[in-house]
């Protein structure tokens, strides 16, 4: 029956739109009317078994992504990048892709509760309000009303504002650990421009970087990673590459994805920075600064090179040449973020990048101001901390958590714990459960962003609407700005009585960005129009010219005081759970961490040496104690970690967000101590050492890799900048043997004659661009969202027995510091001369006419002899019969079979896709043309990596760039099949990855 | 129709005895059928080295698992053509073991019954006698030669007489 | 032999029919019972799913498959013995030759089993026989899969004929000794026999055939299942070798689980003036020879893999023996010893050290030497399946892929319960069935002369040529 309701509710939600982006209607009411579902009604474009697409924002994080979501029969299932956003431009990273999980969390808040004791008590939703408005009303000084959420972005933040005030409520809070403080409070300083700037990274030669996490969660990564690859990837046409330098004392993926890694004390990099700074100045004699030269000398005149070398422990010779570059670059950019400036010194580290941006004359080319970025509208470390003791002081009696959980992400050393104890009200209007909710006394369950109405302005020109892609999945959930709403109105406030829903509210705000981007004509159209698009985007022309304040050369940066006994304390950030939130999706658990390839957990980074000199091998159980506290986690033996230093990321070790997030891992923050930088108030969390000892028990570490080296196999293959631009094929090929069609020389030659119903009109195949690839694993989600991939659990992975059909496979060449972690998507191969097909007993496998190896599920009887059979060993079998936990059944794609147990599965280029492509335009009466289809992992990449296509179309983009010898021009120089003497023939062509150095891959 | 069997048997226990006496007969052209525990080449030279066409039987059905072997496959193949990894859609190397396979199948079970049923037709030929003392008697199964003939009263006596001279154990007549 | 006489023969074969000792119910008892763990741990991995086994990504195939080329393998002896060593005229075959027949087609039905309890879908496992279906789709008679259906169902088609056409005469001698119940049974089995050698001709030229249809099937069959492995690409198994390999591997296990169960059995039913210890000695002989050409391949395999050139080849080879590559990696270590090490060194122990001592004519000659031998042999053929078929899985193309085995209760139970199936089998089939053959026997024997001489031949003079087919 909830069904059926929520199914009626559908024709409510798409009362008007387009087809393919769809604008909906108000849907914060219940629909009286019954509608059978058998007829639909007229006015409603909805077709049983077509998606209807809408477009909207994603709330995942600050970032803001453009964002389409597929509905089918009402229901979420899919959630894609919005092409026509000017940020992400089609594309998503994991967590975006997750989101639809964090909608169908099975830890979902379902329904109004107020705690008797130690139990939850189930109110219907009006005396929940009730309660909500008395227990505001109960307070006496109002300002000891105190409002805490997750998300303030677009008009949200002033309607926060607004409602609080109106309740003389203190003002809110928004809360994120990994907030941009100092930046904003360094460029105050420096150019007296209080924003994140935009950096164009795409637009430098040489990027130079300390820290910043920007390919996995810095500002906007999505962004951040084609920007990156647009400056970083070697470009076939013009043989431009450019180079990437990384600084600091861990490397992650992003560290991971540079050319050239530079060790350094944590800590002391802004001496680096400094003597860079230095070094350019007298190299360009101050080209750039003009008047300041002078100054600036002086002031850098302590920083030489020499010092900075020996402090940080770096090599001299290594910065000289990177100060040499950097001077010559044209222009190069400074980047730092992440842990390194997570320092009580952090701000002063960013005045320092600011400077050797400003001496290089990079700021205006690649730094640029006026572009108001809103991708950090959190409040500082410090605002929090101040609550927090009033909290403790008994001056706060009533809480609002919304979508905001202190209890978490909080260091367990601000108190926060008893804090929340002393306050006699807790109100959660968070839509999941978690920490801080599991301590509330009232729960009015908010809706996900996928349920609400919103809107963001991640940076100027770009307003971004949130609107409900679906109507709320549980009937007893409401959107936490209708709630309030509701609340103001039963106080008898009378400031929103224009706006009586957020909706109108919103509508209200929009009115006036419709002023702002001068668009003409009556607003139901503009609005209209907007919610089709998703928002309004506009390119904004923006001065952004800025000249340097004295002030900023106050401070005497030195080496970061990192306190305590023991190793440096590194928390990262989780590429795949960021802060913690989405740590509750199992998507997010299950696809492995690219760099270290861990599911389901904790670890903790450790270099060989150190561990060798504490006695620590691999997956060793470790304690780990700081004067705050301690935790126990396995050792996981990384190159890419400084001697001094155990890197351990955030994100798990939850203890109420429900089973797939409980258990797993341990939260860093509980090591750390409560500090913050006292110019920005930022929270500084790269603040104490750390005694590490091995607990004697085995460490439960899951891996995906086995083997961490190829061996000389040839699966990733480089070569150097030099060969590539020479153009020369680093396996040579006779010229002959291109003629087969595929470089390699068939002793039996394809017998095409004698197998009927080869690749008729299309042979779909795909190119891979290492090169492009910087594992960002957006595309191993957007598998498991389309394809209704299985998720089996920490054991099981363990075991061997995951499910991807597309993994990010990584192999380490090299040692020591100098070590090299090769990433690239490894999937179904679709072979033209498959090894699994032939071995098949009752053809569940077999080659289509388009030039799949088509997989037929319910013909399987799991004989497993084609994964056997399978080179690159992308099948997989079921070998239990998998369960969705409810609702995450309700994402599923119902174009897609959900295997059952005994029936291998495996990558088909998301068959499903094509043949809705083909039947449309069969409809049309045509072929399909390039690019009309594109399989998840495609659509989804931000680097543009993957093409998809048909290879039986000499023109088509996948032909030109695999160059199969089909076009007379073709030319390999970076095309190559993984495992060609094996005579599979695969239908995907990988591109080398181009390197400045030489990678030495012998066995 | 069943005629009623005419003759007389005996038993020997002497291997030798037994085949000269089968020897006679042989020479003589009588209708005679020799019993024995297992096979021997005595008797089978004695009986002038008889042969069966059994093998003939056994050609047949080989040959015809052969034909199978490779028919089978190849219409099944193009019957609904699924290529598999550019193999021929008609792959006669691979068809070769099922071919083997089932001339190894049909030809042997053809065997195995043409034995028992040859066996049996043999009993229309050369009866044996149905009297309950004949029935009764086992040890042609164990430690006995027997040898059966089919004549008729008058050339009894001769007949028993040449078993009594070759030391027959017993000899029954059965009229 | 020559002091035995024909009813001698009845006499002691047919009392091995007799009441036996409680002994025999106790084994019965404890076979049967892990027949039962066998059948339910199956049961249980059906209804809950093959994740139980301890098969996993990129290892597709574990304990089932050994056991199944262990099974088939053991199969092999059987016929070779009644038949290929019929065709050779061995003199030693006739008191062995029955037993090893009931144990190979046992054998070949407990090997049967392992298909279907490997697949994912059992209760689909018909899909695998071609049949006409609603839509007629067929199966893939390329797929060695295939090749399999075919080679094993007529194997243990032509096995049991053969079985029961060697069985008829001695069928009959019985029911002629039997009463009651029995000698219905037995007289309905032996498809009424009698000794006219009219039945005898056809029989004697119907059993040659026979056996030369069955000569080239003991061949035939272990290369065809040798061929799931070489025809696939995985290094390891990839190798032209495999068929003779697999067949001599196979004749090794089979004589030897003959060895196993002769020895007791001729003293449980005290048949030693029957199966004498040259009998005995002649199977040691052939052991030892199909011991080194096994031990031959084992040496082949290494030298092409190094040969060849070929890095995944050799990566495997240096796998099996010293364990996980060398990477350099602190993180990864060097020769780190597994599953796949101590399973390749128990199979070269087995195979090839511990079948030496049949060298000497003493250890030859010694029933409880060639016994604890055999089954020596037996576990080292088991492991040296295992070793062809996991470890070879276990460290194939993509490293990063690469995987460990660990064996789980439901395949040891599973296992377990073929053994119990094999031996409840045999023992039922020692009480209904003479475990000798009798009429064979006797063909051995000298036949009752009444003139000592056998140089006599009196029917000589009136022997003439004739044909069956004149009239």
């Amino acid at each position: 029956m909830a069904d059926g309701i929520r199914r009626r509710d559908l024709f409510k939600v798409i009362a008007a739109g387009g087809a393919t982006t769809a604008a909906i209607a108000a849907c914060a009411d219940k629909p009286e009317k019954l509608i059978p579902y058998l007829l639909p009604p007229e006015n409603i474009e909805f077709v049983p078994g077509m998606p209807l697409d809408y477009a909207t924002t994603c709330m995942e994080c600050p970032a803001n992504c453009g964002m389409v979501v597929k509905t089918r029969e009402a229901r979420a299932i899919k959630a894609e990048g919005n092409p026509d956003h000017p940020i992400n431009q089609g594309a998503l990273c994991m967590r975006g892709q997750a989101s639809v999980q964090t909608h169908y969390n099975p830890a979902r808040l379902q329904t109004s509760m107020q705690r008797d004791g130690e139990t939850w008590k189930q109110i219907p939703w009006d005396a929940a309000e009730t309660a909500f408005a008395n227990a505001i009303k109960a307070v006496g000084n109002k300002s000891q009303i105190v409002y805490m959420t997750g998300n303030a972005s677009g008009t949200r933040g002033g309607f926060l504002d607004k409602w609080l005030s109106a309740m003389g409520a203190s003002p809110k809070l928004v809360l994120d650990p990994l907030g941009q403080h100092n930046i904003k409070a360094a460029n105050q300083l420096t150019f007296r421009r209080a924003e994140i700037p935009q950096y164009r990274i795409d637009q430098a030669t040489l990027l130079v970087n300390f820290g910043a996490e920007f390919l996995e969660t810095w500002l906007n990564p999505v962004e951040n990673n084609r920007l990156y690859t647009t400056m970083h990837a070697y470009d076939d046409a013009t043989k431009r590459k450019g180079r990437f330098v990384q600084v600091g004392p861990h490397v992650a993926l992003t560290g991971a994805n540079a050319d050239h890694w530079i060790k350094a004390k944590p800590g002391s990099e802004p001496l680096i920075v400094l003597a860079l700074a230095r070094e350019v100045l007298s190299r360009t004699h101050g080209r750039a600064v003009g008047a300041d030269r002078d100054r600036l000398t002086s002031y850098l005149e302590p920083y030489t090179l020499e010092r900075a070398a020996t402090e940080s422990g770096a090599e001299a010779e290594a910065l000289r040449k990177l100060d040499d570059d950097f001077a010559k670059a044209e222009p190069g950019l400074a980047l730092a973020g992440g842990n390194l400036v997570a320092t009580t010194e952090g701000t002063q580290f960013q005045i320092a990048v600011n400077l050797l941006n400003y001496v290089a004359g990079n700021v205006g080319r690649t730094v640029l101001f006026g572009a108001s970025r809103q991708i950090d509208l959190s409040s500082s470390h410090a605002e929090v901390e101040a609550v927090v003791k009033r909290m403790q002081a008994g001056e706060v009696k009533l809480l609002i958590v919304d979508g905001a959980n202190p209890l978490y992400h909080l260091p367990a050393s601000s108190q926060i714990a008893g804090a929340l104890d002393k306050v006699p009200t807790i109100v959660s209007l968070s839509s999941a459960w978690d920490e801080t909710t599991s301590k509330a006394h009232l729960v009015l369950p908010g809706a996900t962003f996928l349920e609400r109405w919103g809107d963001a302005f991640p940076q100027r020109g770009v307003y971004s609407l949130v609107q409900p892609v679906m109507a709320t999945y549980y009937p007893d959930v409401k959107a936490a700005e209708d709630t309030l709403l509701s609340v103001s109105a039963k106080l008898g406030d009378a400031t929103f009585k224009a706006t009586p829903t957020y909706r109108d509210y919103l509508r209200q705000a929009w009115q006036q960005v419709q002023k702002e981007v001068g668009a003409s004509g009556d607003f139901e159209a503009f609005w209209r129009t907007s919610l089709q698009k998703g928002g309004v985007f506009r390119t904004v022309s923006f001065s952004s010219s800025v000249r340097l304040n004295p002030d900023a050369l106050s401070g005497k940066p030195g080496v970061a005081k990192i306190a305590g006994e023991g190793l440096v304390l590194l928390p990262t950030v989780s590429l795949r759970h960021r802060d913690g939130r989405g740590a509750s999706n199992p998507w997010l658990q299950e696809i492995c961490d690219p760099v270290s390839q861990v599911v389901w957990g904790s670890w903790a980074d450790i270099n060989p040496v150190t561990a060798k000199k504490m006695g620590i091998a691999h997956g060793d159980m470790l304690r780990v104690k700081s004067p705050m506290g301690e935790v126990e986690l396995p050792a996981y033996l990384h190159y890419g970690v400084h001697e001094d230093a155990i890197a351990i990321p955030m994100g798990e070790g939850h203890t109420h967000s429900g089973r797939n997030a409980d258990g797993y891992g341990i939260n860093v923050l509980d090591l750390l101590p409560n500090a913050a930088d006292p110019q920005s108030g930022e929270f500084a969390y790269l603040t104490t050492r750390v005694q590490v000892e091995r607990t004697g028990k085995p460490g439960y570490l899951v891996q995906l890799d086995h083997s961490p080296r190829q061996l000389g196999r040839g699966i990733i293959q480089t070569q150097t900048v030099e060969q590539a631009r020479a153009g020369e094929n680093t396996e040579e090929h006779d010229p002959e043997e291109m003629k087969h069609g595929h470089p390699y020389f068939d002793f039996y030659p394809l017998r095409e004659d004698q197998t009927p119903g080869y690749h008729h009109t299309y042979r779909w195949g795909m190119t891979i661009d290492t090169e492009r690839c910087t594992g960002c694993s957006a595309c191993v989600a957007a598998c498991y969202a389309e394809n209704n991939l299985a998720i089996v659990g920490k054991t099981r992975v363990g075991l061997g027995r995951e499910m991807p059909w597309l993994t990010i496979e990584r192999f380490i060449e090299g040692e020591g510091d100098s070590f090299k972690a090769l990433m690239q998507p490894m999937l179904c191969q679709q072979c033209g001369n498959a090894g699994c097909e032939p071995v098949c007993p009752v053809y569940a496998t077999y080659h289509n006419q388009e030039g799949l190896n088509a997989q037929i599920y319910n013909r399987c009887v799991g004989t497993r002899y084609c994964s056997n059979n399978c080179p690159y060993k992308v099948r997989r079998f079921n070998w239990f019969n998998y369960e969705w936990e409810a609702p995450l059944n309700m994402q599923l794609n119902p174009d897609v079979t959900v295997r059952s147990k005994g029936v291998m599965e495996k990558c088909t280029f998301c068959v499903q896709r094509i043949a809705r492509a083909r039947r449309t335009a069969n409809g049309e009466g045509r072929d399909l043309r390039d690019g009309e289809v594109t399989p998840a992992c495609v659509q989804t990449c931000p680097t543009k990596a993957l093409t998809f296509g048909n290879l039986a179309d000499p023109n088509s983009a996948v032909s030109k760039k695999a160059m199969r010898g089909r076009n007379e021009q073709d030319k390999r120089v970076r095309q190559y099949e993984v495992f060609p003497s094996l005579k599979q023939h695969p239908a995907i062509t990988y591109l080398r990855k181009v390197t400045f150095e030489p990678i030495n891959q012998e066995a | 129709m069943r005629k009623p069997f005419k003759g007389l048997w005996a038993s020997f226990p002497y291997l030798d005895d037994a085949a000269t006496v089968a020897a006679k007969l042989q020479q003589d052209g009588s209708d005679y059928s020799v019993l024995s525990p297992c096979p021997r080449h005595e008797l089978y030279e004695a009986m002038g080295r008889p042969t069966s066409r059994l093998p003939w039987i056994t050609l047949v059905f080989g040959a015809l698992g052969i034909f199978f072997g490779y028919g089978f496959p190849s219409w099944t193949a193009l019957d609904w053509v699924l290529p598999v990894s550019q193999k021929p859609i008609v792959g006669i190397p691979a068809f070769t073991i099922i071919g083997f396979e089932l001339m190894v199948l049909l030809g042997g079970i053809s065997t195995a019954l043409s034995v028992v049923l040859l066996g049996h037709f043999e009993l229309f030929r050369h009866k044996l006698p149905h009297s309950p003392a004949f029935k009764a008697y086992n040890r042609f199964s164990n430690d006995r030669f027997g040898i059966v003939v089919r004549c008729e009263e008058g050339d009894a006596a001769a007949m028993e007489q040449l078993m009594r001279q070759y030391s027959a154990e017993e000899v029954v007549r059965e009229f | 032999m020559s002091a035995i006489s024909y009813s001698d023969v009845n006499a002691d074969i047919l009392r091995t029919l007799e009441r036996p000792k409680p002994a025999y119910f106790l084994l019965l008892i404890g076979f049967v019972t892990a027949f039962a763990i066998g059948v339910i741990s199956w049961a249980i991995q059906i209804d809950v799913g093959l994740g139980l086994s301890g098969i996993s990504h990129p290892i597709g195939w574990g304990f089932y498959i050994t056991n199944f080329v262990f099974w088939i393998g053991i199969g092999h002896a059987g016929t070779l013995i009644s038949a290929v060593f019929f065709l050779t005229r061995a003199p030693w075959r006739a008191p062995v030759y029955r037993a090893a027949e009931a144990m190979t087609v046992f054998a070949v039905m407990t090997a049967g089993l392992f298909p279907l309890i490997h697949i994912g879908r059992v209760w689909y496992g018909y899909w695998l026989i071609p049949y006409p279906n609603q839509r007629m789709l067929w199966t893939n008679f390329k797929s060695p899969l295939m090749w399999d259906v075919f080679a094993v169902t007529t194997y243990l088609t032509i096995s049991v004929t053969f079985f029961m056409l060697g069985l008829i005469p001695d069928l009959a001698s019985m029911r002629d000794s039997a009463r009651g119940i029995r000698k219905f049974l037995y007289s309905s089995l032996a498809l009424g026999w009698n000794y006219s050698y009219q039945q005898w001709l056809h029989y004697a030229r119907g059993y040659l055939i026979l056996a030369a249809f069955a000569a080239p099937l003991v061949f035939s069959v272990h290369s065809i299942v040798s061929w799931d492995f070489a025809m696939a690409m995985i290094p390891g198994w990839h190798t032209t070798i495999f068929a003779p390999y697999f067949v001599a591997g196979a004749i090794f296990s089979g004589l030897a689980m003959v060895i196993t169960i002769m020895v007791p059995l001729r003293v449980v039913f005290d048949l030693k003036k029957y199966v004498t210890d040259h009998v005995l000695q002649s199977l040691a002989r052939v052991i030892l020879f199909t011991s080194f050409i096994v031990g031959y391949s084992y040496c082949t395999e290494f030298f092409i893999a190094y040969y060849s050139g070929v890095n995944f080849e050799r990566a495997i080879f240096y796998f099996r023996p010293f364990g996980e590559p060398g990477s350099g990696l602190p993180f990864y270590p060097e020769g780190q010893m597994g599953f796949a090490q101590i399973a390749f060194f128990i199979m070269f122990f087995c195979n090839v050290i511990s079948p030496l001592p049949l060298w000497r004519w003493k250890v030859r000659n010694n029933a409880i030497a060639l016994f604890i031998i055999s089954i020596l042999i037996n576990i080292g053929m088991w492991f040296e399946r295992f070793n062809i078929v996991v470890s070879s899985l276990s460290h194939d193309f993509n490293p990063t892929l690469w995987g460990t085995y660990i064996p789980t209760p439901v395949e040891c139970g599973i296992t377990l319960g073929s053994f119990g199936f094999f031996f409840t089998m045999f023992l039922l089939f020692t009480r209904a069935m003479p475990t000798l053959a009798i009429a064979e026997v006797k063909e051995m024997l000298t036949p009752p002369y009444r003139q000592a001489n056998h140089d006599h031949v009196p029917w000589r003079e009136y022997a003439t040529e004739r044909s069956e087919d004149k009239d």
